[in-house]
């Protein structure tokens, strides 16, 4: 099953500068994929535009078998209830334990308080941070604050994650953790798509990699079988 | 059955989440809802006054008597031929002649009046016909045709203080309306102020939950429900003020309706339970306002 499917996808800002440029690709369910590229090429507005936060200006765009221009403007929301996204500044609310955040998409999706409580723990636990669902964000490392984010990202087991630099603030280590739980999201057939501009640790996981550059889609690379 | 399931949670969250922001500044929106009571009060206590008024001036609208006094040249055969023109008239109900005597008789009965009168060398009373119409309008016409009449030295007309007193009532009524506009208006308005405040200052969280999925009616929920407290907590503290002023001020109300040989007045003001629930409508009705005016992060978030 395809989960997104772009064709001349084009994406101009009302500065009239363009953002994107006709990009064709499909990612398939269960897949992990980097988008990478140098500061400015499109990374975070293609992330933004899979989810659905952006529309495009011309081409077709296809995620989780819709079509967010086509979608009316309060059927987006159920689009979005379908995907995860993790930010590289976490964006933890700092009023909120890190359960009470990680719970944010099943709030919003109107689930129950056991089912909210069964799922957030399986989701810290999922992220190595059971013990510490009770503890505030900023009473966490910076690797910690991304894993919430990640959990917050998968509570609501969506089908598709979206990850925009998650591992701009971590050191080697730290990414390198924060990757394999991406890893291991995908071989639990979510469908993954990473922007990072970490060239050393995307060769590494051995993956497939659309590289940006100006807004347009220069490489396709897949990694071959034991290559 | 599941989507109404979901929709119950999140009114649920919804209103933990206007407690919470009610909760994390209790100074601050405590003091907004005293000011809001307060207008609130004010509103009910001048309504309250209002019907004290009515109240009082009830005995009034039952009389209609016009009370002639005779000159004082008019003897008893007069005044009582002039009782009989009246009580052959069609507008007249009933008619009653009151002599000098009779006048004076009753005037003794008054404390303190019997001293006074027996220092008098005569009787200086006039005759008196007091006259009862068979309605407002034929008494307003009675008292046109016997005004000028040169037997009758002066006609009171009772009527005339129930007319001033409803006048009165009418002007009182009017500002009284106006001044629930202004504060209907006052409670609008600052509920739609603090929710606008509160509203920049969630601009981030609710950006993120936009990423999560959450509908423009989520995002508004949580601010209608504070909004909707903010009157209903507003409605409520007026309301228990109002009881307890009334409370206080009953024995000196119930002490002037003695004197005055009425009955209290005890009926019910339903305003005190609807104030409570217009404001609480208001509230919500402010923040909806507030919520109108959000910049469309749509496309920003």
């Amino acid at each position: 099953m395809t989960v997104i499917e772009a064709h001349s996808l084009h994406l101009r800002y009302p500065g009239g500068r363009d953002a994107l440029s006709d990009l064709d690709f499909a990612v398939e369910a269960g897949e992990m994929v980097f988008v990478t590229g140098r500061s400015g090429a499109g990374k975070s507005t293609l992330v933004r535009l899979l989810a659905c936060l952006m529309l495009p200006s011309r081409g077709s765009l296809r995620v989780l078998d819709c079509e967010p221009a086509r979608l009316r403007r309060r059927q987006r929301p159920a689009l979005r209830r379908r995907i995860g996204v993790v930010f590289q500044d976490h964006r933890l609310l700092p009023a909120l334990s890190v359960a009470e955040n990680v719970a944010l998409p099943l709030r919003i999706a109107g689930a129950g308080d056991g089912e909210v409580d069964k799922r957030v723990r399986a989701a810290l636990d999922l992220v190595g941070l059971g013990a510490r669902a009770r503890s505030a964000p900023d009473a966490l490392s910076g690797g910690e604050q991304q894993r919430v984010g990640i959990a917050r990202a998968i509570v609501h087991r969506p089908a598709l994650v979206l990850a925009d630099e998650p591992t701009g603030n971590l050191d080697p280590q730290l990414s390198a953790e924060i990757m394999a739980l991406f890893e291991r999201l995908g071989s639990h057939g979510t469908t993954v798509l990473v922007a990072s501009h970490d060239l050393h640790l995307i060769r590494q996981l051995r993956k497939r990699v659309l590289v940006l550059d100006q807004g347009r889609l220069v490489d396709d690379f897949r990694p071959t079988p034991g290559g | 059955m599941a989507r109404l399931r979901r929709l119950h949670q999140k009114h649920r969250q919804a209103r933990r989440a206007a407690w919470a922001q009610l909760r994390a500044r209790p100074m601050a929106h405590g003091f907004a809802l005293a000011l809001l009571a307060l207008a609130l009060l004010a509103l009910l206590l001048l309504r309250s006054g209002l019907d004290q008024f009515r109240h009082l001036g009830e005995p009034l609208a039952g009389t209609r008597t016009l009370n002639l006094f005779l000159a004082p040249a008019v003897d008893a055969a007069a005044a009582t031929a002039l009782a009989r023109e009246l009580a052959a008239d069609g507008r007249v109900a009933a008619v009653d002649a009151i002599s000098p005597a009779q006048g004076l008789a009753e005037l003794g009965h008054v404390a303190g009046s019997a001293e006074v009168l027996a220092a008098l060398p005569d009787n200086p009373l006039p005759w008196l016909l007091a006259v009862e119409p068979v309605d407002r309008a034929a008494g307003a016409a009675l008292a046109a045709d016997w005004r000028s009449r040169a037997e009758v030295e002066l006609l009171a007309d009772e009527h005339d203080w129930q007319q001033r007193a409803d006048a009165v009532l009418r002007a009182a009524r009017a500002a009284m309306l106006a001044l629930a506009l202004l504060v209907a208006l006052a409670v609008l308005l600052l509920a739609a102020g603090t929710v606008r405040t509160l509203r920049l200052e969630g601009a981030a969280e609710r950006a993120l939950q936009r990423v999560f999925g959450a509908s423009e009616a989520d995002l508004r929920r949580p601010y209608l429900y504070l909004g909707l407290a903010y009157g209903l907590l507003a409605g409520l503290l007026a309301v228990a003020l109002a009881l307890a002023l009334q409370l206080w001020l009953q024995p000196a109300l119930a002490a002037l309706y003695q004197a005055l040989g009425l009955a209290p007045a005890t009926r019910f003001d339903p305003w005190l339970l609807a104030t409570p629930l217009l404001a609480a409508l208001l509230g919500a009705a402010g923040a909806r306002l507030a919520c109108l005016f959000e910049p469309d992060l749509e496309a920003g978030a």
